[in-house]
C-alpha cells in the first residue's frame, strides 16, 4: 500500500464532502422566490451610488493602528510565556527583558507621535478643524 | 619637489583667477603666469640629467612615491625631465604667458572663467610632458581636452559649438584606442613588469620581454598595440587622414587659445609618438617605416597645398602646422640623431614661430575684424611694428637661415637623408621638400596682398596700431625664434644627449 | 577598552537613534516647523554614523586583522569590512541628501517626517548591508523600501511625485513578493535561512536542484529591483524624475548600493560558485547577461532623453549594469575578490557623482528653472561656482581620466579583464565612451549655449551649495584617494570569498 492513497483519499473527500452537501441540500430543500432575497442586504438596507466613493482617511488611520498592535502581540504573547523560566534559569534581565522593553518603547514613540500629529482624533478630522476656523477667519 | 610646486603653482594660479572679479581678472592671470616661466626657467638653468628617461639616462628632478595599488599593478606618482620634456617644458610656460598677454583685447567677456581655464590648461601641459607614470601621463593628457573644450565652445568663433564637440569627440575616441592599445602591450608584458612606470616598461618593451596575450602573439600583439597607439597619437599631431578637426577648431577657436593649440597642444602628439611608438618599439617603427615616412610626405604637401588655397589667414596658418608636423614625423621616422633630434627641435621652433604666427593674425583681426585675405591690404601702412614682426615670423616659417625653423627643417632633412632604416628614405625627403616651396609661396602671396601695397579694408573699423600687450609677446616671441636660430645648441645639445640612446649611437 | 560587541552596529543604531529621536521631537511641538534644529539632529546623526563607520573600518572591526567578521542575533546580522564599507556610503550619502534637504524643503511641512523617514530608510540600507540570513536581508529590505515609497510621494500636491511614489509602490510590492518567494523556496529545499547554512543545505539539494535554481532566480530579481536593473527598472525613471530631487539622489546611490551590498553577500555567501555551478544554476551567466543588457539598454535610453533628470535614471540603470559586472565576472577560482572590490569601489565613487549630480538638479529646481536640456542653456553665466561642480560629476559619470570616475571604471574593468571577461569590459568602455555623448549635453547646454530666455536667480541656498561642493570635491579627492578605497574594497571583498 503506498501511503499516498491515503493523502489521496484525503482529497477526494475533502473535495466530496461539501460539494455532497450542498448537491444534496438543492435537490431536498422547498424553493421560495421572492424579491427580497436578490437584494444585496438582506437586512432590508438599500444600497445607493457606487462603491467607488472615498472613505474618510480615518478608517485608514484606525486599520494601520491596528495591524500595528496586533502583529506586535505577537512577539509578545511567546516572550511572556518563556519569560519567567528564562529568568529561572538564570538568564540575565538586560537579556531578557531590556530588548523588550526598547521593542515597546520603539512602538510608543511612534504611537506619541501619531497621536500628537491627530491619528488617534477618532471623531473629529484635524483637517476639518483646521478649514472650520480657517473659515471663521 | 620643483615640479611638483610649478604644477601645484599653476593648479592654485587657475583656481584663485577662476573666483577673481572679471575686470582684474586677465591682469592677475598675466602675473601670475609668470611664476611657471620663472619656476622653468630655473629648471633649465640647474638642469644636469644625461641620457634618455625611458632608456635607463638620469631624470632630473625626479619624484617617484607610490600613488595606487590595482589588481597587481603599482601606480606612482612619477615625474622627472629628461633632455627632451626640458626644452617642451620651457616652451610651455612662456607660451602660455605670452599668449595670455595677448588675449586681453580679443577676450571680453567672462573673463575670469577664460583665463581660470587657461592656467588650468597648462597646468596639465605641464603635467603632460613631466609625467613618467603612465597613468599620471594619461590623467593629464585628457584633462587639457577639457578646457580646451570650453576654450573654443565658448569664447570661439560663429561655428564654435561645432568645431569644440568635433574636437572633443576626435581626440576623446583618439585617446580610448590608444589606451586600449597601451594596455594590451604593458599587460602582454605579463611579469616582467608590475607598475606603469614608463621607464620600467620601455626598458621590458625594448629588451623583448613582451609575451602572448590571450593567445595572440608578441609580434602580432606589438604590431597592432603600436598601430592602435600610431592612430591614437596621428589624430593630436594630426596627421593628414585624420586633420580634418583641426581646421575647424584653429579657425573658430579665440586666438590665445589658437596659440597654445598649435603651438603646445599638437606637440603632446609629437612628443607621445616620441616617447611611446619610438622609444618603446623602435622595431616596429622601422618595420613601418615607408607607410609613415608616405604619410609624413602626404601631410606635408597636401597641408601645405591646402594653404595655398585659403583665403582665410587664420586658416592658412592652420593648414601650414598640419604640413609642419609632417616634417616632425618624417624627422622622426628616420630614426637617426639628427632626425629624432631634428623632430623634437622642430616641435620647440614650430610651437614659437606659429604662436607668432597665430597671434599676428590676432592682432590684425583685433583691428580690422576680418581675416579674409581679399579684406584688406597695406595693413603695413597703419600698424608697421605688427606688421615687421609678422613678416620676420613668416620667414622663420618658411625656414630662412638664422631662425629655429631653418635649424628644425636643416636636421630633419640631414637625418632623413642619411636614414638607414628604409632604402626609399631620400626619395620620401626629396618630395617632402617640395613642402618648402609651396610654403614660401602661399606665405609670400597672403603678405604681399594683405601687408603691401596701398591702404584699403572693407571693413569699418578705425585701424591704429596695435596696443603694447600686443605687440611685445610677438617680439618676445621672434626673439627666442632668433635666439635659437643662432644657437640651436640652447635646446639641440640636451635633446641630442637625450636623442642617442634610443637610436643607438652619437653623431655620424 | 574593548567596546562590546553589539557596538560593532553603531552606525545602524546611531541612525535609528536619530530618526526616533526625531519623532519624538515633532511629537512634542507637532504644529511648527523648526527646519534647523531638525536638519541639524539628522546631519548631526548621519555624520556621527559616518564617522563611526569609518573608524571602524579603519581599526579593522570584523576584519581579518582583529579576529574575522563578528556575528550577532544568533548570526542573524554579520559586521565585517564589507557591511562598513557599504555603511560609509549610505551615511555619506545622507549627509549630503540631509544638508541639501534644508533649502529643498523651506517652507514645507512635514520636515521631521522626511528626516526621519531619510534616517529609518538609512538604517535599513546599513542592515542590509549586515544582514547573514535571508531573513534579516527581507526585513532590512522592506525597512529600507518603506520609507522610501513614502519619500518618492512626498510632494504630495504634485501628480507627478504621487504617481512615482505609487508606480515605486506597486512594482516593490510586487518584486518583494518575487522575493518572498524564491527565498521560500530556497528554504524548502535547504531548511535553513542562514547563508552559510543555506550553502552547506545546497550541496545535498539532489533532486530538488531545479526548485533551488528557480528560487536563486527569484531572488536575483527581488535584487534586480532594489538596484534598478533589468527586468525590474522601469520603476527607476519615473521614481527619479517625479520624486523631490534630494530623494532622487538618495535613492539611485545609496539605496542602489544597499541593493548590491545584500546581494553580493547573498550570492558568494549562500550559493558558492564552487558548489552550484556545477549543479547547473550558473548566477554569473545570469547576472553578465543582465549586466550587458542593463548597461546597454540605460545608456541608449539616456541618449534619447530631453529631460535632465530623466536622463539620469536612465544613466542611473546605466551605472547599474557597471556595476553588476561585480556579480557578473566571477568564476571558479578567478581574482574573485578583486572584481568585486571593483565593483564596490565603483559604489563608492558613483555614491558622490551621482548624488552631486542630483542633488545639483535640486538646486536648479529650487531656482525653478526648468527640467530640459534647453532650460539649462547659460546657467554657468549666473552660477558659475555650481556649473564647475556639475561639470565634474557628468565628466567623471562618463568616466574622463582627471576625476574618481576614470579610476573607478578602470579598476572595475581591468579587474573583469583579469578575470578573463574581457567581452564584459569591453561592452562597458563602449557604453562609457558612448555616455559621453549625453552627459557632455549638460555641459554645452550649461556653459556653451546662450538662454533663449534671460534669467536670474534670487538666491545662494547655502545648504545646497554646501552639499553639491563637497560632492564635488569628494569625486575629485577620489582620484589620488582612489588607493586606499579600492584597496579596503578588496581587501574587504576578498574576505567573502574566503
Amino acid at each position: 500500500m503506498n501511503q499516498w492513497i491515503a493523502i489521496g483519499m484525503l482529497g477526494v473527500v475533502g473535495v466530496a464532502l461539501p460539494i455532497g452537501m450542498m448537491v444534496a441540500s438543492a435537490l431536498i430543500r422547498p424553493r421560495v422566490p421572492e424579491q427580497g432575497k436578490t437584494a444585496t442586504y438582506e437586512s432590508g438596507e438599500v444600497p445607493t451610488g457606487t462603491a467607488r466613493i472615498q472613505f474618510n482617511i480615518q478608517y485608514y488611520m484606525v486599520a494601520l493602528l491596528f495591524l500595528v498592535f496586533d502583529i506586535e502581540t505577537v512577539l509578545i504573547f511567546p516572550w511572556t510565556v518563556i519569560y519567567r523560566s528564562a529568568l529561572a534559569e538564570g538568564v540575565s534581565l538586560s537579556k531578557a527583558l531590556v530588548p523588550m522593553l526598547v521593542f515597546i518603547g520603539v512602538l510608543v514613540v511612534g504611537l506619541v507621535w501619531a497621536w500628537r500629529n491627530g491619528a488617534v482624533s477618532w471623531v473629529t478630522s484635524p483637517r476639518a478643524l483646521r478649514r472650520k476656523t480657517e473659515r471663521q477667519q | 619637489m620643483i615640479i611638483e610646486a610649478l604644477i601645484a603653482v599653476t593648479f592654485v594660479a587657475a583656481l584663485v583667477v577662476f573666483v577673481a572679479p572679471d575686470e582684474v581678472a586677465g591682469r592677475l592671470a598675466a602675473a601670475l603666469s609668470v611664476l611657471p616661466v620663472l619656476g622653468s626657467l630655473y629648471m633649465w638653468s640647474s638642469y644636469d640629467a644625461a641620457g634618455n628617461a625611458l632608456t635607463g639616462g638620469s631624470v632630473a628632478f625626479e619624484t617617484m612615491v607610490p600613488w595606487l595599488e590595482l589588481g597587481g599593478y603599482t601606480l606612482h606618482w612619477h615625474v622627472g625631465v629628461d633632455g627632451i620634456s626640458m626644452p617642451l617644458v620651457v616652451m610651455t610656460t612662456i607660451l602660455t604667458s605670452l599668449a595670455i598677454f595677448s588675449a586681453w583685447t580679443p577676450i571680453d567677456d567672462r573673463q575670469s572663467q577664460f583665463y581660470g581655464l587657461f592656467l588650468f590648461m597648462e597646468a596639465n601641459l605641464l603635467g603632460v610632458f613631466m609625467a613618467l607614470d603612465f597613468f599620471v601621463w594619461f590623467i593629464f593628457w585628457e584633462a587639457v581636452l577639457v578646457p580646451m573644450y570650453f576654450l573654443i565652445g565658448i569664447w570661439g568663433g560663429p561655428r564654435r559649438k561645432y568645431a569644440a564637440i568635433k574636437f572633443f569627440v576626435y581626440t576623446n575616441i583618439a585617446s580610448l584606442v590608444m589606451f586600449i592599445g597601451f594596455a594590451a602591450l604593458v599587460f602582454g608584458l605579463g611579469d616582467s613588469v608590475s607598475s606603469f612606470d614608463l621607464p620600467a616598461i620601455s626598458r621590458a618593451l625594448r629588451g623583448g620581454e613582451l609575451g602572448s596575450l590571450y593567445g595572440v602573439s608578441a609580434e602580432t600583439l606589438k604590431a597592432v598595440a603600436f598601430v592602435a597607439m600610431f592612430l591614437g597619437f596621428a589624430v593630436k599631431v594630426p596627421i593628414v587622414p585624420f586633420h580634418t578637426w583641426l581646421p575647424d577648431a584653429h579657425v573658430e577657436a579665440p586666438t590665445p587659445a589658437s596659440v597654445v593649440l598649435a603651438g603646445v597642444l599638437l606637440k603632446m602628439g609629437t612628443y607621445a609618438l616620441l616617447r611611446f611608438n619610438f622609444t618603446m618599439m623602435p622595431d616596429q617603427a622601422t618595420a613601418f617605416a615607408v607607410p609613415i615616412a608616405a604619410v609624413a610626405v602626404l601631410s606635408v604637401i597636401y597641408g601645405a597645398i591646402l594653404a595655398l588655397a585659403q583665403q582665410d589667414l587664420k586658416r592658412i596658418v592652420a593648414y601650414s602646422s598640419v604640413s609642419s608636423m609632417g616634417y616632425v614625423i618624417l624627422g622622426l621616422i628616420a630614426y637617426n640623431t639628427y632626425g629624432v633630434g631634428g623632430a623634437t627641435f622642430q616641435m620647440i621652433a614650430h610651437g614659437l614661430i606659429s604662436g607668432l604666427m597665430f597671434m599676428g593674425v590676432g592682432v590684425i583681426y583685433n583691428t580690422t575684424h576680418t581675416r579674409m585675405v581679399g579684406d584688406m591690404s597695406g595693413m603695413a601702412d597703419r600698424m608697421p611694428v605688427t606688421t615687421g614682426i609678422f613678416v620676420a615670423g613668416a620667414f622663420g616659417y618658411m625656414g630662412l637661415p638664422l631662425m629655429a625653423g631653418f635649424a628644425g627643417e636643416f636636421f630633419i632633412f640631414k637625418g632623413a637623408f642619411a636614414s638607414t632604416v628604409h632604402a626609399s628614405m631620400p626619395l620620401f625627403t626629396a618630395a617632402s621638400m617640395f613642402g618648402i616651396v609651396i610654403v614660401a609661396g602661399y606665405l609670400l602671396f597672403a603678405m604681399q596682398r594683405t601687408l603691401f601695397g596701398p591702404f584699403r579694408l572693407d571693413t569699418d573699423y578705425e585701424v591704429t596700431t596695435a596696443a603694447l600687450h600686443e605687440t611685445v609677446p610677438m617680439f618676445v616671441l621672434l626673439l627666442c625664434i632668433i635666439a635659437l636660430g643662432v644657437d640651436p645648441g640652447l635646446f639641440f645639445r640636451m635633446i641630442q644627449d637625450a636623442v642617442n640612446p634610443l637610436v643607438g649611437g652619437g653623431l655620424p | 577598552m574593548q567596546l562590546p560587541s553589539w557596538a560593532a552596529l553603531g552606525p545602524a543604531l546611531v541612525l535609528a537613534l536619530t530618526a526616533l529621536v526625531l519623532l519624538g521631537l515633532d511629537s512634542i511641538d507637532p504644529d511648527s516647523t523648526h527646519s534647523s534644529a531638525l536638519a541639524g539632529i539628522s546631519a548631526l546623526g548621519a555624520l556621527s554614523a559616518l564617522g563611526l563607520a569609518g573608524w571602524y573600518l579603519l581599526a579593522g572591526t570584523g576584519q581579518a586583522s582583529t579576529g574575522g567578521p563578528i556575528l550577532l542575533y544568533g548570526d542573524a546580522l554579520v559586521v565585517d569590512g564589507m557591511s562598513l564599507f557599504f555603511s560609509v556610503i549610505f551615511a555619506s550619502v545622507a549627509a549630503m541628501v540631509i544638508v541639501a534637504s534644508y533649502d529643498y524643503l523651506k517652507g514645507r511641512t512635514y520636515q521631521a517626517e522626511f528626516y526621519s523617514l531619510v534616517m529609518l530608510a538609512a538604517t535599513g540600507m546599513t542592515l542590509m548591508a549586515s544582514s547573514n540570513s535571508l531573513a534579516s536581508v527581507f526585513v532590512s529590505l522592506e525597512l529600507a523600501s518603506l520609507p522610501s515609497y513614502a519619500l518618492v510621494a512626498f510632494l504630495k500636491r504634485n501628480e507627478g511625485s504621487v504617481e512615482a511614489g505609487l508606480k515605486y509602490f506597486l512594482i516593490g510590492a510586487v518584486s518583494s513578493a518575487v522575493f518572498a518567494f524564491g527565498i521560500s523556496l530556497v528554504y524548502a529545499v535547504t531548511g535553513s535561512l542562514l547563508l552559510s547554512d543555506v550553502a552547506s543545505g545546497l550541496v545535498d539539494a539532489g533532486d530538488f536542484v531545479g526548485v533551488a535554481g528557480v528560487g536563486v532566480l527569484l531572488i536575483a530579481g527581488g535584487f534586480a529591483f532594489k538596484t534598478a536593473s533589468v527586468p525590474f527598472h522601469f520603476w527607476a525613471p519615473e521614481a527619479y524624475e517625479g520624486a523631490p530631487a534630494p530623494i532622487s539622489a538618495f535613492l539611485s546611490s545609496a539605496s542602489k548600493a544597499a541593493g548590491f551590498a545584500v546581494a553580493f553577500r547573498v550570492f558568494v555567501e549562500a550559493f558558492p560558485i564552487a558548489s552550484v555551478v556545477p549543479m547547473g544554476i550558473d548566477w554569473p551567466l545570469l547576472f553578465a547577461v543582465l549586466a550587458v543588457v542593463t548597461m546597454t539598454l540605460g545608456n541608449f535610453a539616456a541618449a534619447t532623453q530631453e529631460n535632465v533628470k530623466r536622463m539620469l535614471a536612465y544613466s542611473s540603470i546605466g551605472h547599474a549594469g557597471y556595476a553588476l559586472i561585480g556579480l557578473a565576472a566571477l568564476s571558479q577560482g578567478g581574482p574573485n575578490g578583486q572584481v568585486m572590490g571593483a565593483s564596490m569601489a565603483h559604489l563608492l565613487v558613483y555614491g558622490f557623482m551621482n548624488t552631486g549630480a542630483f542633488l545639483f538638479i535640486a538646486l536648479v529646481e529650487h531656482w525653478e528653472v526648468g527640467r530640459t536640456f534647453e532650460d539649462y542653456n547659460g546657467l554657468a553665466t549666473k552660477a558659475p561656482v555650481a556649473c564647475t561642480a556639475m561639470t565634474v560629476f557628468m565628466f567623471s559619470l562618463a568616466g574622463l581620466p582627471p576625476f574618481g570616475g576614470f579610476l573607478s571604471k578602470y579598476a572595475l574593468f581591468y579587474s573583469a579583464v583579469q578575470g578573463g571577461f574581457w567581452w564584459l569590459a569591453a561592452v562597458g568602455a563602449i557604453n562609457s565612451a558612448l555616455s559621453l555623448f549625453y552627459y557632455s549635453r549638460v555641459v554645452k547646454a550649461m556653459w556653451i549655449e546662450e538662454p533663449s530666455t534671460p534669467f536670474e536667480l534670487e538666491s545662494k541656498p547655502v545648504g545646497l551649495y554646501v552639499a553639491v561642493m563637497f560632492a564635488a570635491v569628494g569625486t575629485l579627492l577620489l582620484l589620488p584617494g582612489f588607493g586606499p578605497v579600492v584597496e579596503t574594497a578588496q581587501t574587504a571583498a576578498t574576505a567573502l570569498f574566503a
